[in-house]
């Protein structure tokens, strides 16, 4: 990265030094061991569709979800006692979680990849168990957005929760079930996927992609001035010793 | 760019709890301030404000004549270590810490960073959070010396420092400011052995600001009389007396109060000995609970 990108934007760089790598890193692992249930699955029957779809469609955004929290609670209180201010957090933090959320989309998009390499060779379908906004496991251009959409929405909704604790802990329970409400809309982008509670009856409201996509637009933008609206005064209380 | 400081009627509430209450001074900067106060005098939350950490409930705080709360160009310049420091994010290794510093401040200096990891043996590859009180308090201490910025404070940052490591950080700070002049305010309640680095002094007490001056007059503000204990307590009898201490026959008081040339002349023909105030009596006669705040 150059020195004048340092210099700008110094808060993108330390999260994408941290966040970025430690997304590869899981990586690795998730496509080795989601691929290796399949083998063991096929050792004692058929292995009928996507395994990487069942699980990059349950684990990562909690994932994201996670580091969307992390951004508050570690990189936000390093941030303001190095001088910066609360609004370039937000600027850059939400650059970060643009980039971050595609980066990973980007790897998911790539797990499907490898797993259609792996499926062929064994000759096993690489069917989808579970309806999304894309209806085979090669449409990697719709499988990219969706994964990147989803993504980004749960880190945001990782970000509202975590500043809402950065600030109080009554604000921060007040913002779990904001949190939940933006994240609500993308348990439909791959079908309900664990959702807890209310995600099979979201599903059975059978909403066009269109109205969905607006939904999630609307809620994301909601969120960013739930952010701002937090961020902008937040104080930062001494840690325990 | 000027370290001139200025609170005006700066207040800061917490719920129904004032930390902070109305406190107004003016620092012209490049010296070595001390901030005293006991325990939850507000000496933390006053420091928060000047760095930008919290915004004040009422009042204000500049530095060289700007706004400090949400202010970049401000805030940039100013490096605030809350015991451990906030930098200093458990979960990241020695080196990450350090290396973000670098990233995130323009003034860091990395050599200097790597000069005080060595003084304080600080250990790069570990992880923060394995790190002994101690060893974060020190982690602290380096990311505020090293950053270079042009104020510096440091809140109770010696916490769990054992004594040799206190008195490294003592000698860091004082080569620093040589070296470096900048402004420093280092808030302690371990006046003893801190007060000789100050050049001015701010007393807190229950969020008020109950002294600002300069430590060479407080220590002139009154005197330490030794000498035998009869003789003392003669030569002290009705002047206000701060502190005794006694070893054997010998005595010294603290008492407030400026000597006048007679009383001199009279110390010194009863033997008695005549020293400087000690800032750790004053501070504790300043702040000793009185009346309805016992």
């Amino acid at each position: 990265m150059s020195t004048t990108v340092t210099r700008r934007w110094p808060v993108l760089r330390v999260t994408a030094t941290s966040h970025l790598p430690f997304i590869a890193l899981l990586w690795v692992p998730f496509v080795v061991v989601t691929l290796a249930v399949a083998g063991f699955i096929a050792m004692g029957g058929t292995v009928s569709h996507s395994a990487i779809h069942v699980a990059a469609t349950q684990l990562p955004r909690w994932l994201m979800f996670g580091l969307g929290l992390d951004m508050v609670s570690n990189t936000l209180r390093m941030h303001l006692a190095h001088g910066r201010t609360r609004r370039e957090f937000v600027g850059q933090g939400l650059v970060h979680a643009v980039l971050m959320s595609g980066f990973a989309a980007v790897l998911i998009a790539l797990a499907y990849l490898v797993e259609r390499g792996v499926y062929a060779m064994f000759g096993w379908p690489q069917a989808l168990n579970r309806e999304a906004m894309f209806a085979t496991a090669d449409d990697y251009p719709v499988i990219l957005g969706t994964y990147w959409l989803l993504f980004l929405t749960w880190t945001i909704a990782g970000l509202v929760i975590g500043l809402g604790f950065f600030h109080s802990n009554g604000l921060g329970l007040l913002t779990i079930p904001i949190g939940l409400a933006i994240a609500l809309p993308t348990v439909l982008f791959t079908g309900n996927s664990g959702f807890p509670v209310i995600g099979d009856e979201l599903v059975d409201l059978d909403l066009s992609e269109g109205l969905l996509l607006a939904l999630n637009g609307g809620l994301l933008v909601l969120a960013v001035g739930i952010i701002w609206a937090i961020a902008r005064h937040v104080p930062m209380k001494a840690k325990a010793p | 760019m000027s370290t001139f400081i200025e609170a005006d009627g700066l207040t800061l509430r917490y719920d129904d709890v004032t930390a902070v209450d109305g406190v107004s001074f003016t620092l012209t900067g490049g010296k070595i301030y001390g901030l005293l106060g006991r325990n939850g005098s507000g000496k933390t939350s006053l420091l928060s404000v000047l760095a930008g950490y919290r915004r004040p409930s009422a009042g204000a705080v500049t530095v060289g004549g700007r706004p400090v709360f949400e202010n970049a160009e401000v805030t940039r310049q100013i490096c605030l270590v809350r015991g451990s420091g906030d930098a200093a994010v458990t979960g990241l290794k020695v080196r990450d810490v350090l290396d973000f510093a670098g990233i995130m401040r323009e003034s860091w200096n990395a050599d200097y960073a790597a000069e005080l990891v060595e003084l304080f043996e600080l250990p790069l590859k570990k992880n923060v959070g394995a790190l002994s009180h101690g060893r974060r308090s020190a982690l602290g201490i380096v990311i505020g010396l090293a950053s270079r910025t042009p104020v510096t404070m440091f809140d109770e940052s010696y916490l769990g420092l054992d004594a040799p490591s206190r008195y490294k950080f003592y000698d860091a700070l004082l080569a620093e400011a040589m070296a470096h002049p900048r402004t420093m305010i280092v808030s302690t309640h371990l006046i003893e052995e801190v007060s000789a680095l100050f050049e001015e002094v701010l007393i807190l007490d229950e969020g008020r600001l109950v002294l600002h001056d300069e430590a060479e007059v407080l220590r002139g503000a009154g005197s330490a009389v030794t000498g035998d204990a009869e003789l003392v307590d003669r030569f002290v009898a009705g002047m206000r007396v701060l502190g005794e201490k006694r070893l054997g026959r010998t005595k010294s008081a603290m008492v407030y109060g400026e000597l006048d040339d007679e009383r001199r002349a009279q110390a010194s023909a009863a033997g008695l000995d005549l020293g400087p105030l000690a800032l750790q009596d004053l501070f504790v006669h300043l702040t000793e609970p009185t009346g309805d705040r016992r």
